[in-house]
């Protein structure tokens, strides 16, 4: 077995539509990973991409420690079950079996055995002489099963292999792949568009839209924490409830304009947990249907007025109905018996740790658990060489975005999160901390932290860790060399080294071809420059750009924000006009 | 006029409509038959065709009276050009139509627009070309001139072979590729035998189209010792029609022959049961 690397993946379909935008996974030796998202999504092209059906445009993909970038899918070692059997239809169960051992020249008698051991092991002996139309569904998705099985290979590819089976076999057939993956054992890949699919299948989720990775993580964690409103609305069913809000006075005021807001406490931990507040910002209030309850007069949080809907489905019970002051349908979803009664007017409770917050603005979560932590530091200067709380910055003058402040300056150094520790690592800056707040995720704990500057930082202490508790006061580590530098909200420093003349630059379209606008003649004069690396400054608006032209000479240039850009793209150079 | 009578009534003329049109059909074809077994042979006369006194006398000649006109080494001829010409044609054709199918590459669409093109000008325009070609490569008055012209023309009309290649689904070879077979490999093994079909139905029509050809054997064949049956036969004089009919029937058997013994294996739907349904 063999993990699955995928580093910085692209593919551009038909000249600029990009099918999937740098994708960045580290799949582990016998991990169950479900891809899923709406159709479009770029799943199924990754999944390619890893076959080695598709080419990729840019990045790089390793099985075990091979890059396969160039390798034919035969020299993969993978194997793959299609979302249409793809048997070979003039040939028996036993051949179809058997196809990739003969064609990789193995004798007979070994075959035979293989063969036979593998339609034992799916109970699919009695039919190795029948053709695949011979064969119903189920039969003939065991026997691509199965022809996945006999190579023995290191990686599993799925491409929704079960959406042509009714409900009933669906699930079966569920529970078998998962059974085979605790058996074998293997690396699985599993591409779906059905989230209960991949709640009930993987170990890890990657949630994918539009090409992007939107949130990869267990599938407890992805449904407790959803990174955005994306994820909290595509996985759990029924959906979550969404809602405009006002955050004030520790209360969340779901209420339309003008109208009276109802008004719904929350817990206090909830705003330590933000990365930011402030009072009467704006939120959307998101609401899992479970997460109501029945309550009663002494202890409600919500009266309803009026039941639009009610359907019993036997183990639960679902209501529709607008809250006071809101035109959208609200949706909860009680645990009650088919006989239980149902008042006309409800009182509902809501289950106050389970309430989700995001921004308005993009709709990600207001957690401030990010990849990335925040940390006011002193940058001095001493000779030519900068030092982050007395560490060394490295290559400081390679990594200049922006003109740096003069000698010594105040800085918020922006880490990863595996640049934060709690043990004491080389090069690392000591910190005095108190734990504000644990959540507990699966695999691992979400640690909030306040400096005693009062700068609040997030850290994760994977399972297995230190166990932390609610007060308790610890010295973390932080790595520097890791991070960036910002200076009044500007990265001055990236956290890559780039080539130098550092220019500002733009991007544009011409036509069908991707031009690179630069200030300078010299360099305009040059053919074209392929794209190195890339360091997104988001939040910012703005990219810097390694680059080198035909001839490998490298070039660094800060451009506005461009979604479109990938790794290795070549940028036709044009001069810019002012 | 009632429902019942304006569909009967509908129906008695489709049906005349169809009659006539399969008389017009019919009858040339019955016209020879009955020519053949014709006693008296005359052309100019309805004894010639509907003769009351029926004899074989016609198909001995054929065969026997050889001195003139040698109706077995014409025969013989047809029958090396058309095999030949079928076992070419249909290994180039299938070839193309599998590489226009299943490849991708840059000049793909520009050469099924070219073939496209080019198979709209009728065949006689290039006859000027093909006899001055057959002239430089000294294969006029040869019978592997004929075959080269008809493999080598064939691979143009690949649409239709195009288009039953693409109807076997895609993952299907993608499977085959991730089992481990090479491109070769993945032609020998899957796309001939769900191709069978249309390998038949190739090689019948690479089949009877130089077996019953004129103009192409008329042009570069002037020796008759190197006649096909259809040059051959139009070489005959007035009052030989009866041999003329009984040598145009007996050409038209084999055909008929392989028509019947082949149309079995023209079926479709091998590719059911392989992908999801």
């Amino acid at each position: 077995m063999a993990k699955v690397v995928l580093s910085d993946v692209c593919k551009v379909c038909g000249g600029k539509v990009k099918a999937v935008k740098e994708f960045n996974l580290e799949i582990k030796d016998g991990e169950f990973v479900v891809l899923v998202g709406p159709s479009g999504c770029g799943k199924s092209t990754t999944l390619r991409m890893i076959a080695g059906l598709e080419e990729i445009t840019s990045g790089k993909i390793y099985i075990g420690d091979r890059l396969v970038n160039d390798l034919e899918p035969k020299d993969r070692n993978i194997a793959m079950v299609f979302q249409n059997y793809a048997l070979y239809p003039h040939m028996s169960v036993y051949d179809n079996l058997g196809y990739s051992l003969r064609c990789f020249g193995e004798k007979k008698d070994v075959i035979e055995k293989k063969v036979h051991d593998v339609a034992r092991m799916l109970d699919i002996e009695e039919f190795l002489e029948r053709k695949p139309k011979e064969l119903s569904g189920g039969q003939r998705q065991r026997v691509a099963l199965g022809r996945c099985l006999i190579r023995d290979p290191e990686v599993f590819l799925f491409d929704e292999p079960l959406s042509n089976l009714d409900a009933k076999l669906r699930v079966q057939m569920r529970s078998e792949i998962s059974r085979l993956h605790q058996r074998i054992g293997g690396t699985f890949v599993y591409v779906t568009h059905d989230q209960t699919e991949a709640m009930t299948m993987g170990d890890r989720i990657v949630v994918m839209k539009d090409g992007l990775i939107q949130q990869v993580d267990t599938p407890e964690n992805l449904y407790e924490h959803p990174a955005n409103t994306f994820v909290a609305t595509f996985l759990g069913s029924p959906q979550m409830n969404l809602y405009e809000a006002r955050l004030e006075g520790g209360k969340a005021l779901l209420g339309g304009e003008g109208e009276e807001p109802l008004a719904l406490d929350l817990l206090p931990e909830t705003f330590l947990k933000m990365e930011h507040y402030e009072e009467g910002q704006k939120a959307i209030v998101g609401i899992r249907p479970s997460d109501f309850s029945l309550g009663n007069e002494k202890d409600r949080d919500v009266l309803v007025e009026k039941l639009d809907l009610v359907e019993k489905l036997g183990n639960e019970t679902l209501l529709y109905f607008q809250l006071p002051g809101r035109k959208e349908a609200t949706l909860a979803s009680l645990r009650l018996q088919m006989s239980d009664r149902l008042d006309e007017h409800p009182s509902l409770r809501i289950e106050r740790s389970h309430i989700h917050l995001f921004s308005p603005k993009d709709g990600v979560s207001l957690s401030r658990l990010r990849d990335r932590a925040l940390v006011p530091v002193q940058v001095e200067k001493r000779g030519e060489e900068h030092y982050v709380g007395g560490i060394l910055y490295p290559n400081f003058a390679e990594r200049l975005l922006a003109e740096a402040p003069k000698g010594d300056f105040k800085a918020a150094l922006s880490l990863p999160m595996d640049a934060i520790h709690l043990e004491e690592g080389e090069g690392s800056i000591s910190m005095k901390a108190s734990v504000e707040a644990i959540d507990q995720y699966s695999g691992y704990q979400a640690i909030y932290l306040l400096l005693e500057d009062g700068t609040r930082i997030t850290m994760r202490v994977p399972e297995g860790g230190p166990l932390l508790k609610k007060g308790e006061r610890r010295t973390i580590y932080l790595e520097p060399a890791k991070g960036s530098l910002l200076v009044d909200g500007k990265t001055v420093a990236g956290s890559i080294p780039l080539p130098h003349p550092l220019v500002e630059a733009a991007f544009r379209m011409v036509g069908k071809s991707p031009f690179l606008f630069l200030p300078d003649k010299e360099l305009a004069r040059r053919k074209h420059y392929r794209i190195l690396a890339i360091e997104d400054l988001r939040e910012e608006g703005r990219m810097a750009l390694s680059l080198e032209d035909e001839k490998g000479r490298p070039l660094g240039a800060m451009i506005p924000r461009e979604e479109n850009l990938y790794v290795g793209e070549i940028l036709f150079a044009k001069l810019m006009k002012h | 006029m009632n429902a019942k009578a304006k569909k009967v009534l509908t129906a008695l003329w489709t049906y005349c409509l169809l009659i006539i049109v399969a008389f017009i059909f019919v009858f040339p074809c019955l016209w020879l038959v009955m020519g053949s077994f014709s006693a008296t042979g005359n052309l100019y006369n309805i004894d010639g065709f509907f003769d009351t006194r029926l004899s074989v006398d016609a198909f001995v000649k054929l065969f026997t009276d050889t001195k003139i006109y040698d109706y077995p080494n014409w025969l013989l001829n047809t029958f090396i050009v058309a095999s030949l010409s079928c076992i070419l044609s249909t290994v180039l054709l299938i070839g193309t139509a599998y590489v226009m199918s299943y490849f991708e590459f840059r000049a793909r669409k520009p050469l099924m627009k070219l073939t496209l093109v080019l198979s709209m000008f009728p065949s006689f325009m290039g006859m000027t070309a093909v006899y001055l070609l057959m002239t430089q490569f000294n294969l006029l008055n040869n019978l592997l001139g004929l075959v080269f012209i008809y493999s080598c023309t064939a691979p143009l009309g690949y649409l239709v072979q195009k288009g039953f290649f693409d109807t076997i689904p895609h993952s299907i070879y993608e499977a085959a590729r991730i089992d481990g077979a090479t491109n070769a490999r993945i032609f020998r093994t899957i796309t001939l035998p769900l191709a069978k079909p249309m390998i038949v139905y190739t090689a019948l029509t690479s089949f009877t189209w130089p077996w019953s050809d004129y103009i192409l054997p008329k042009l570069l064949l002037s020796e008759e010792s190197n006649y096909t049956v259809a040059v051959g036969l139009m070489g005959l004089g007035e009052e030989e029609f009866s041999r003329f009919a009984a040598g145009s029937v007996f050409i038209a058997v084999p055909i008929i022959v392989l028509y019947f013994v082949l149309a079995k294996n023209m079926v479709t739907g091998l590719t059911a049961g392989s992908v999801k349904g």
